[in-house]
């Protein structure tokens, strides 16, 4: 059985949840966020304009970040998915 | 047990305007962020629920009051006004139920809705010259309604879903002793009104519950630049 097909919002709800308990580099965001470089490089440039996500400069490279709005986004983005879900839409 | 029966009429039509209102709302917000018409459609189904027990609360209301008979700007009686109250108020709650049929059984055909919508005058009609059948097209459209609900559980399997559920299970079985009434008395009637405000008790607390389990996550340190 092939897994439903994610829309936009999905994906990046993946990627800000996959940064929600560390700051990932670009690769590892790759592997859990199951997208090829250049989508994820497109979804980076968007979340990054929006302040969802933002870019750190440590020792061991780039790294991305969850910001506050991003977090924010992500609990309303769950409990819309759950409000949805409970009620079978 | 006239007077508990008015007194327990009220209470439950007060709540079940406050939870659907409130599930309206929050369906509404769920819209503006999904964009999805069925949340709409959802919101819209609430809505229709709760103007039908706002109505059957002014109406039960004026009832208590014992205000039929008082004359209104001279020569029109109450007693019309509440007659019209009442129909809006089973006008708007067939339709609220019937838009949340039409929602889960995913009818998108614009003819078949136009049809189903059709329904909703034809029962009003059918409900005022014989009351019980009010009650009896309720309980159908509850059954399938219900139905969907647990059908729905057993594939997400969530509390929330559980919880949804038995809500409707409750509003079952509430349609269920609303339509033996006239058959088993007042105690039936009572007791129907007891768990139908216990369903909607249910839903309004899953409401609150998802809107407060789903706090902010913790955000990893931001790391030093």
């Amino acid at each position: 059985m092939t897994a439903p097909r994610r829309d936009k919002m999905m994906i990046i709800t993946d990627i800000l949840g996959a940064l929600q308990s560390k700051n990932l580099k670009f690769t590892h965001l790759l592997y859990k966020s199951n997208l090829s470089h250049s989508r994820l490089k497109e979804y980076l440039d968007e979340l990054l304009v929006k302040t969802l996500v933002e870019e750190l400069q440590t020792k061991e490279g780039k790294r991305y970040h969850l910001t506050d709005d991003g977090a924010k986004f992500l609990a309303e983005y769950r409990r819309v998915n759950e409000f949805v879900k409970s009620f079978g839409l | 047990m006239q007077e508990l029966l008015e007194r327990v009429d009220l209470v439950v039509e007060a709540f079940s305007f406050l939870t659907a209102a409130l599930i309206a709302l929050g369906s509404l917000l769920a819209y503006m962020k999904t964009h999805k018409q069925r949340t709409l459609a959802f919101s819209g189904a609430f809505v229709f629920i709760a103007v039908g027990a706002l109505l059957s609360l002014v109406f039960n209301w004026f009832v208590e009051l014992e205000a039929t008979v008082v004359p209104v700007r001279g020569y029109i009686q109450i007693g019309f006004f509440l007659s019209l109250l009442l129909l809006l108020s089973m006008l708007s709650t067939i339709i609220g139920f019937l838009l949340l049929f039409i929602i889960n059984e995913r009818i998108s055909s614009v003819k078949e809705i136009l049809l189903l919508l059709l329904l909703a005058p034809l029962g009003t009609w059918v409900a005022h010259e014989i009351y019980i059948g009010y009650h009896i097209i309720l309980l159908v459209l509850t059954i399938m309604i219900f139905h969907f609900y647990y059908q729905a559980h057993r594939e997400s399997c969530t509390g929330h879903s559980l919880a949804v559920a038995i809500a409707f299970a409750a509003l079952l079985f509430s349609q269920v002793a609303l339509t033996l009434f006239p058959v088993l008395g007042a105690g039936i009637y009572v007791i129907g009104q007891t768990i139908r405000g216990i369903g909607f008790t249910i839903l309004l607390i899953t409401l609150a519950s998802i809107y407060r389990s789903t706090r902010l996550p913790k955000v990893s340190k931001r790391a030093k630049a």
